[in-house]
């Protein structure tokens, strides 16, 4: 295991430093739209390294994510409302029920592979999402809000956005470091393995449907807790802003137009696709409604087509061909 | 130490083996020829898990594995090299020699294995930090074979180590097979190069259109005259 102990110096120097830069950017920062802008930049991150947990590294590209998003939401939310329960124990079963979903909707979707697997995973969001529409116990179409009377830390309701800033910051650093101590890890190397060459990962005692089931828990567990913070802090949700297709579309396209099967891929995939579709959303307004659609598919073919290892494999091939950088090309 | 007994296997119900028996003593190298297409990568596929039996039956050190997944036979010992070598190509050499030995518990014998595959092969070691996917064909096999050795098994499947082999590491290869005999693990080969398998191995079975036709030691395979008419053109 020699190669497990040791840690690039430079990247725990880089690592440091950008989390010092995020706790300290809402400092020089009054306008309330412009920190919600950086705390949408967060949310989208979170997802995306979470996606990437089974989209990225077992390369389980999952179109469906918005289920694992809106049970979060849903599940938080509804336990705030009916028993008073505190969202950030409602956050913890919201993880729990999305990682029991996770099992149940993997164990089938799992005997299809590669673009089969991720078309049952969208048939499975739809579904989902057509239920809860029409369940009258989760209110249907109707939505639900969080009441604004009880407003503080353990009801995770607050006025002004800077706290919302700060738990979507550590809960994105929590995620990465999930990500990473399971890149790190032999789970990690099995879930490259499982991409790869399934055939041999099995030859070599590799469990296929395990690791997967493993792969699409962690990833949905995050999920779901960023769909519980979502619903916080709106204070308010419905099946059509939790569960549709665009958000599961979102998720992953985060990861993949950042670098899927790597660390900060997601992040940086999120910093370049949020300030997009903000920028587009001032920009056109409400005549410009589906531009960010446009945007998402035009950028889906242009990393097809240029750079399928996302921005980070671009980074990584300038890294190349600057002078001095002869040694770099070893790890992914 | 392995017994298969009248196993038949298909792919969408076309028989590929329809009554293979073998057997395999502890520390024997066995190799499994005859022709493209009669179901020897199969047969190892079959007793590795990789493919559901439709009858007969898979003995291992005394235990039966008809209900061992495969990634669960790896454990009970025994590790299949498949053909085409099926590397991590974008994982470092070291890397998947670790991929292979995950299921061992012992890190003693983990790094005890990874010397003996740096030894064996020093190009391993020297590009332990390259991707896999970098290395000519013969080093990849040479890899290959390593990596099926980390999980440490009693009994190595090898399917067509030669193949995709320069002539050169091809000899290479085949004495490497007979270093990993002498540390105790016993060795089931498939090979198209029906000379070279045969010269190194105990025994041999000859299998044509899913069925074992003939089973001898290697050196009398070899000299057998139908071996030598319909297989070394001679």
């Amino acid at each position: 295991m020699s190669n497990r102990t040791v840690l690039d110096p430079r990247k725990a120097l880089g690592a440091v430093a950008l989390l010092a830069f995020a706790l300290l950017l809402p400092l020089g920062i009054t306008d309330p739209a412009r920190l919600n802008f950086f705390i949408l930049i967060l949310m989208g991150a979170q997802l995306g390294v979470a996606w990437n947990i089974v989209g990225g590294y077992a390369g389980q590209v999952s179109l469906g994510h918005a289920v694992f998003y809106g049970i979060g939401a849903y599940c938080s939310t509804m336990l705030a409302l009916s028993l008073g329960l505190s969202p950030w124990i409602g956050m913890l079963a919201g993880g729990l029920l999305a990682v029991v979903f996770a099992l149940v909707m993997g164990w089938p979707c799992f005997r299809l592979k590669g673009h089969y697997f991720a078309m049952a995973t969208i048939a499975v969001a739809e579904i989902v999402q057509i239920l809860v529409t029409n369940s009258e116990f989760l209110e249907g179409a109707v939505g639900l809000s969080l009441p604004l009377d009880r407003s503080g830390l353990a009801a995770m309701v607050f006025l002004s956005k800077l706290p919302y800033y700060y738990i979507i910051l550590g809960l994105l650093v929590v995620t990465v470091l999930v990500a990473w101590a399971i890149e790190r890890s032999h789970i990690g190397y099995y879930f490259r393995a499982i991409k790869d060459e399934p055939e041999a990962a099995r030859a070599l005692g590799v469990s296929l449907t395990r690791y997967k089931l493993i792969a699409l828990s962690v990833s949905a567990f995050l999920t779901a807790v960023g769909g519980s913070f979502y619903a916080q802090k709106e204070m308010f949700i419905d099946p059509g802003s939790v569960f549709v297709g665009a958000i599961s579309i979102k998720i992953a396209l985060v990861a993949i137009l950042g670098g899927v099967g790597t660390l900060m891929g997601p992040v940086l995939g999120a910093v370049i696709l949020i300030t997009i579709e903000e920028y587009s959303r001032t920009l056109f307004g409400s005549t410009g409604s589906g531009t960010d659609m446009i945007i998402y598919a035009m950028m889906i073919i242009l990393v097809a087509v240029f750079s399928p290892a996302g921005v980070m494999g671009l980074l990584q091939d300038l890294r190349r061909h600057l002078p001095g950088a002869g040694k770099t090309s070893e790890t992914r | 130490m392995l017994e298969v007994r009248n196993i038949q296997s298909s792919y969408r119900r076309v028989p590929a083996i329809r009554d293979v028996s073998l057997t395999l003593k502890q520390g024997e190298i066995v190799a499994i020829v005859g022709g493209n297409g009669n179901g020897k990568s199969t047969t190892l596929r079959a007793i590795a898990g990789l493919n559901a039996l439709d009858g007969g039956s898979i003995t291992l050190k005394g235990q039966n594995l008809s209900s061992v997944p495969a990634h669960d036979r790896v454990k009970r010992g025994l590790v299949l090299v498949p053909e085409g070598r099926r590397l991590f190509p974008r994982l470092t050499v070291e890397q998947n020699l670790m991929l292979g030995g995950f299921t061992t518990n012992d890190p003693h014998k983990r790094q005890e294995t990874m010397q003996f595959a740096y030894d064996t092969f020093t190009v391993l070691g020297e590009r332990r930090k390259q991707q896999a996917g970098t290395l000519s064909g013969g080093e990849q096999q040479m890899l290959a074979m390593c990596r099926g050795l980390m999980s440490q098994p009693d009994l190595l499947m090898l399917d067509e180590p030669s193949w995709g082999v320069a002539p050169k590491l091809v000899t290479r290869i085949f004495e490497t097979i007979q270093q990993i005999r002498q540390r105790g693990i016993s060795i089931l080969l498939v090979e198209q190069n029906i000379h070279r398998a045969l010269e190194i191995a105990d025994r041999g079975y000859v299998i044509q259109t899913g069925r074992v036709v003939m089973e001898g030691s290697g050196a009398d395979l070899l000299g057998n005259d139908e071996v030598r008419q319909a297989y070394l053109g001679m």
